[in-house]
């Protein structure tokens, strides 16, 4: 045990995390550049490859197309951080503590939707025949008109995004100790005072892992900017790359148009980085209540606060209700008992539930490394791990399948690669929820257990792990969740044998039958928030059983 | 039950499929929803497989083009004998891969197509029109030619097909290339207002417009029997247009490579018998290429009197141009 007489906090004494991250980022990195480089060895098969004529003839539309793709997410970015702001300090002043608190664990369901059926459900609101037409007609208004271009998109990203932020704020807020809470009531702050004195502080911190996500989730947005956008002049890096790569097979322009979109993000990540908060806050290690304040009963913050929920009800929660209405039909049951809907249910569980697990894991292991390490392997972490939302899943996937496609039987393993392709997307989500608390964990804790001598796994288990639970649950059940919404990689592995719930939805869709499509979104929605719920509760129960042990 | 448990049990649900084939095994590659269970792909695998004495295997990609840029991926090793569910807008490609082997099947005289077709690597499957599909209880003033689309008031809505990522939005590019050429980019400035969208796939638009975002959407002249037969409603109908409809021919190919010939050459000759083509008209929702006579409710369709197509080395040749122009004319 503890030879050394010294406890001193060290980066060379930090156990075997270090190691264990910096090989799972240099694997994620390596992994990113060989899929890329397999496309670009691959040559064209159908003209000269990648040459300069044919390089010279796009690269003025190449520029174009990043550039709105920037401006379009760099907007939808700032839009869903302005609307989440508020929407976060409301719910954590009412909705937590009321029984609204349903919502929270509702709304996070908008990300992880296939975008079809996503946008059949903001469109069951905002469409020309939706619930707003309908409630326009009623008072004897004229209906909506088409929402279609950026407008459209902006919202679909708002409506996609807004409930991530919200939750990592609440996450965040949520870890302020209830004795800040108590001396601002007696000091009776002010709301401004409050919210720059004790919300900000913590929040800020926050804001710039968030951007960063949403707005690479937005760079990379695709079928949502082809459904919504109007004509294609609404268009992003990611559509010309998927058209390079299917419709044109021009294998080297799809790697080159994702070393583009690659070396964009990259920059992006870099820059968004050197904002990460670094200062120290007071942190409680569980999750603490807040007081309510005496500004809380005015007249104005309740208007404020029901407006702000009323706005979360028509922008997150409205589209969602819709899908449920369409998937309430006689189909439903008629679904359910198809053989073919047990065996994509039994494989998306599988590879949902693997998925998480291996997600949260490594993204833990990546978080507990990079506590321990200086500026430039911190950046060195976030940019491995962001990758994966800058490296389109059609660039990756496809990559892969050249690679793989001599040494073994692609049918065989494209579960496998269903499941590496689906934690690689989870990651970020994993990652970004984890590290923000295992940062503030590591500050309040490291010196303590240090001087006991506690580190390694028995840390993890007496000491982080209780204070993370909340956390990993959240983490966990967001990776199953997006990994049961997948549909990009298992498109292009996919056989008859090995079907998903996603690829049987969009099946359904291939023949007409609207109503049974709805049934399946429906069905998916409720296995997403089963399995989101079940992650949630079952990180509470663990935590449960260690605090016990402690104790 | 734990995750080891499901694990397993996933696996060997995995693994039967492969397990339990002793027979000789045609694999064909085709796009999801023609394999799918209320595609044509179950019954045509059964009434097959009658006659074979082998183990007809059906795997789903997601698109046309994703069936061809997976055969070229996998060159020479393709698990695949057949290719199922190109059209004539890929064959010159298809063919220029130098993948494909002639199918020693005769044609003539077996083929109900509106235009002739004859070739030695690709069997014709099914066909289809291209038509704008409306709501016949909504939209009262049907447009009755494209010339008349274009002078429709704008509030006339459509929804369409990207071309570069749907088969449906490709075939309206050649239809308005085939009916004005050189002046397409001003038509496609003229269509812009009415254009509410134009999505990625198919369904997007189609289920866009049932939920009543326009009055009409790019679809096929099959559509509307969907609705009669399957929904009990004729509501839904095509506009027939006085220049003529684009058409789409689907095609069938073997692949060199294939390992099981005879099986992959008697799967040729058998597209056109009444085994497979029977499944077509219900279950894909197109016209069978065959000689079968055609289910009740689809005399109702429109029929067009003239059927436009290019050849496929003319579309091999200008696709990538066209849509260019395409492009910069939906750009404002």
């Amino acid at each position: 045990m503890a030879n050394s007489s010294y406890p001193i906090v060290s980066r060379r004494n930090s156990g075997p995390y270090v190691p264990l991250g910096m090989l799972a980022a240099a694997g994620l990195i390596l992994m990113a550049l060989t899929a890329i480089g397999a496309l670009l060895g691959v040559g064209n098969p159908r003209s000269e490859g990648l040459n300069a004529s044919l390089l010279s003839g796009n690269l003025l539309r190449v520029t174009q197309v990043a550039g709105f793709t920037f401006w379009q997410a760099s907007l939808s970015a700032l839009l869903s951080l302005l609307v989440a702001l508020p929407m976060a300090l409301t719910f954590w002043r009412r909705v937590l503590t009321s029984r609204l608190r349903i919502l929270n664990s509702l709304s996070f369901m908008t990300i992880v939707m296939p975008t079809t059926v996503a946008v059949s459900g903001l469109l069951g609101v905002w469409g020309q025949n939706g619930f707003i037409s309908h409630l326009m007609w009623a008072i004897g208004a004229d209906g909506l008109s088409p929402i279609y271009g950026l407008g459209a998109v902006l919202l679909a990203h708002v409506f996609f995004n807004v409930p991530l932020m919200l939750r990592v704020f609440l996450s965040g807020l949520s870890s302020i100790p209830t004795a800040q809470w108590r001396l601002a009531a007696q000091w009776g702050l002010s709301d401004w005072q409050r919210f720059k004195l004790i919300e900000w502080p913590v929040l800020k911190k926050l804001i710039s892992g968030l951007v960063t996500i949403v707005f690479l989730l937005c760079f990379t947005s695709f079928s949502l900017i082809l459904m919504l956008g109007g004509g294609p002049s609404v268009t992003t890096l990611e559509v010309s790359i998927y058209t390079a790569l299917r419709f044109e097979f021009d294998i080297p322009m799809a790697a080159f148009l994702s070393l583009v979109q690659l070396t964009i993000c990259t920059v992006l990540v870099a820059i968004l980085a050197r904002f990460d908060g670094t200062g120290m806050v007071a942190i409680a290690p569980l999750v603490s209540k807040r007081l309510s304040q005496p500004g809380d009963t005015s007249r104005w913050t309740l208007l404020l606060d029901m407006g702000v929920v009323a706005a979360f009800l028509l922008l997150a929660m409205a589209p969602i209700a819709s899908i449920m209405v369409a998937g309430l039909s006689n189909n439903l049951l008629n679904v359910i008992g198809w053989p073919a809907f047990h065996r994509a249910l039994l494989a998306s569980l599988v590879i949902a539930i693997a998925s998480a697990l291996l997600a949260t894991a490594l993204a833990t292991v990546i978080a507990a490394a990079r506590v321990r390490v200086g500026s430039a392997g911190k950046w060195l972490f976030d940019l491995a791990v962001s990758l994966y939302l800058a490296v389109s899943a059609i660039v990756f996937g496809t990559g892969l399948f050249i690679l793989l496609r001599g040494l073994v039987d692609v049918f065989l393993i494209a579960p496998f690669m269903v499941l590496l392709a689906n934690m690689l997307v989870a990651l970020p989500f994993s990652y970004r929820l984890i590290q923000g608390k295992m940062a503030m964990l590591a500050r309040s804790q490291d010196k303590l257990c240090n001087s006991l001598d506690l580190r390694g796994w028995r840390r993890f288990r007496l000491i982080t792990f209780p204070a993370l639970a909340p956390e990993l649950g959240f983490a966990a059940g967001l990776s199953a969740a997006l990994s049961l919404g997948d549909m990009t990689v298992i498109a292009l592995f996919g056989s008859q044998q090995f079907q998903t719930l996603p690829w049987l939805l969009y099946q359904t869709m291939g023949r007409y039958r609207a109503e049974d499509a709805a049934a399946l979104a429906l069905l998916l929605l409720v296995l997403t928030l089963l399995l989101f719920g079940g992650f949630i509760k079952g990180a509470a129960l663990l935590r449960g059983m260690q605090v016990d042990v402690r104790d | 039950m734990n995750i080891k448990s499901l694990y397993v049990t996933f696996f060997m649900v995995l693994c039967t499929p492969v397990l339990a084939t002793a027979k000789p095994v045609l694999t064909v590659y085709t796009y999801d929803s023609f394999a799918s269970e209320w595609g044509p792909g179950p019954s045509i695998e059964k009434s097959f497989e009658e006659h074979c004495g082998c183990d007809l295997q059906f795997i789903a990609l997601d698109s046309s083009i994703g069936i061809l840029g997976r055969v070229q991926l996998e060159g020479e090793n393709s698990r695949a004998d057949i290719v199922l569910g190109l059209d004539t807008n890929l064959m010159t490609t298809a063919r220029q891969t130098g993948l494909f082997a002639p199918h020693g099947t005769s044609l003539k005289g077996r083929t109900s197509l509106p235009v002739t077709f004859e070739d030695d690597v690709f069997v014709p499957f099914d066909w289809g029109h291209f038509a704008f599909v409306y709501d016949s209880t909504k939209l009262s003033t049907v447009p009755t030619s494209l010339a008349n689309l274009l002078s429709a008031p704008d509030d006339l809505r459509i929804i369409i097909q990207d071309p570069r990522t749907a088969t449906p939005g490709l075939g309206l590019l050649l239809w308005i290339k085939s009916v004005y050429g050189d002046r397409a980019p001003e038509v496609w400035a003229a269509l812009r207002p009415k254009i509410v969208t134009v999505t990625k796939g198919w369904w997007d638009s189609y289920s866009m417009f049932l939920e009543g975002e326009a009055d009409m959407v790019l679809s096929y002249s099959t559509s509307p029997a969907y609705h009669i037969i399957t929904d009990g409603t004729d509501r839904y109908k095509a506009a027939s247009f006085t220049e003529g409809h684009y058409m789409q021919i689907e095609v069938a190919g073997m692949l060199k490579g294939a390992s099981e010939p005879e099986l992959a050459k008697k799967f040729m000759n058998f597209i056109l018998e009444e085994g497979f083509q029977t499944a077509i008209p219900m279950r894909n929702w197109m016209y069978p290429a065959g000689r079968v006579a055609l289910p009740d409710g689809f005399e109702t369709l429109i029929k067009p009197e003239k059927s436009l197509l290019f050849t496929p080395d003319e579309v091999a040749a200008n696709k990538a141009s066209w849509v260019d122009e395409w492009q910069t004319a939906l750009t404002p």
